[in-house]
């Protein structure tokens, strides 16, 4: 039976997320497993527009940081070690369509957003550090991460395979590529 | 005169971009001092007494921001010109063997927050209409997630994309109110990032603080585009 882990923030997207997956026969990798496939969901980011001239509580800031950014590297760390198979481990992340800095102007959202931006900058090192060692990747942009509407989408976008010829790695292999992308499957601009 | 305040000028990109606004004459410099051990600034006031105010400054403290707004408030009337440059290097290592955490958090204080607490401070000041209301902010090519060619670090490049972000949400709200826009990419410079002077670099800091100048003080056809600038004037994508 394959293993998911999936971390980082709790509600009722991660629910979704872990019935859809059982309902598709994966086990929830407990420790001592092996592991096929982990999903860190970056907690969301406000959704309200926020003016500079309101009062930030930048102590908040920085442990928000903490807490997601920072968690999210830790735990994508701690998982590593504990994959059945490189040529088969998938690494998968939901963050909040927000994060996408070229269309910040497109979405309503707090300045907390450059928190979920910044986590995607960490995907993309991460997917240049680990891709050259077989690990495949995978990022969801969630609407609203608060809800579990999107979960099964997320879930049949981490699943599915993608294209890539061992023979044109660089112009046929979807898989060489890190890039995020919506409900639609459509690609949501860093 | 036109009035400029510029934050992490002790040395480094900082201090030729102070050096090149007062060789340029006809602005009034306020340099923000983080290191008073750190003699460059000093000897630079010996040769522009009247018109470098050097102020000092710690961008990831708010008291110390505050204060250098009571500092300059009581000095200028409005500003023309914020330069957040002050930065530091801060990473975590491989993802195998993450470490130095508190660096990776010190990064994000410093580098993204540090200059929205300067522009949050400094409003009134520039929001005024006598005032250029230019805001630049140097950034970097670490911070453009489509060509990211790193594998290792991670906090340094996530400062950089977490400010562009940020910049991208300041541009939205202020540039309809007639504040222009700068996001610069200094190139590789032999500079102080790391703490000690950077042998390896393409540029010394006085070469890209003269390409800074060109593009903080002359006006773009394109306000309305926020881009990402190099020292060469090459675009850089998010």
């Amino acid at each position: 039976m394959k293993r998911v882990l999936i971390t980082g923030a709790k509600g009722k997207f991660a629910e979704a997320l872990s019935q859809y997956f059982e309902s598709k026969g994966y086990g929830i990798w407990q420790p001592g497993d092996s592991l096929d496939m982990f999903v860190y969901i970056i907690a969301p980011v406000s959704t309200e527009d926020e003016s500079i001239e309101e009062d930030f509580d930048y102590d908040g800031l920085l442990q928000k940081y903490e807490d997601i950014a920072l968690d999210m590297l830790k735990e994508t760390s701690k998982c590593l070690n504990h994959f059945r198979d490189l040529d088969k481990a998938r690494l998968c992340f939901v963050n909040s369509i927000q994060s996408s800095v070229n269309r910040a102007w497109d979405f309503s959202g707090g300045y907390d957003r450059m928190i979920s931006a910044a986590c995607n900058m960490a995907i993309r090192i991460m997917f240049n550090r680990l891709r050259p060692l077989g690990y495949t990747f995978r990022v969801f942009a969630a609407q609203d991460i608060n809800s579990p509407d999107e979960a099964s989408y997320a879930a049949e976008y981490f699943i599915t395979d993608r294209s890539l010829e061992e023979e044109e790695p660089n112009i046929r292999s979807d898989e060489n590529r890190i890039v995020m992308r919506d409900m639609y499957e459509v690609e949501i601009p860093w | 005169m036109k009035t400029i305040l510029i934050t992490g000028a002790d040395r480094g990109v900082g201090l030729g971009m102070t050096t090149v606004f007062l060789e340029a004459g006809g602005w009034r410099v306020f340099a923000g001092q983080y290191m008073p051990q750190w003699k460059e600034l000093e000897e630079l006031h010996h040769k522009y007494p009247d018109t470098l105010h050097i102020v000092e400054l710690d961008v990831s403290k708010d008291d110390s921001v505050k204060r250098c707004y009571d500092v300059i408030s009581s000095k200028v009337k409005y500003l023309d010109m914020l330069v957040s440059n002050a930065g530091i290097v801060g990473n975590v290592g491989d993802i195998f063997d993450l470490k130095d955490f508190d660096k990776g958090l010190n990064a994000f204080n410093v580098n993204t927050l540090g200059p929205f607490r300067m522009v949050q401070a400094f409003l009134p000041l520039i929001d005024k209409e006598e005032s250029m209301k230019r805001l630049c902010f140097v950034s970097s090519e670490a911070g453009s997630i489509s060509v990211s060619h790193r594998r290792d670090g991670f906090t340094y490049p996530m400062s950089k994309t977490a400010l562009n972000m940020g910049v991208k949400l300041l541009f939205k709200e202020l540039r309809p109110r007639g504040f222009t826009f700068r996001l610069y990419h200094p190139g590789w410079v032999r500079s102080y990032m790391s703490g000690k002077k950077n042998t390896e670099g393409k540029y010394e800091p006085i070469e890209t603080a003269r390409s800074a100048f060109i593009q903080f003080t002359n006006d773009s056809p394109r306000e309305d585009v926020l881009f990402v600038h190099d020292n060469e004037n090459i675009t850089w994508p998010f």
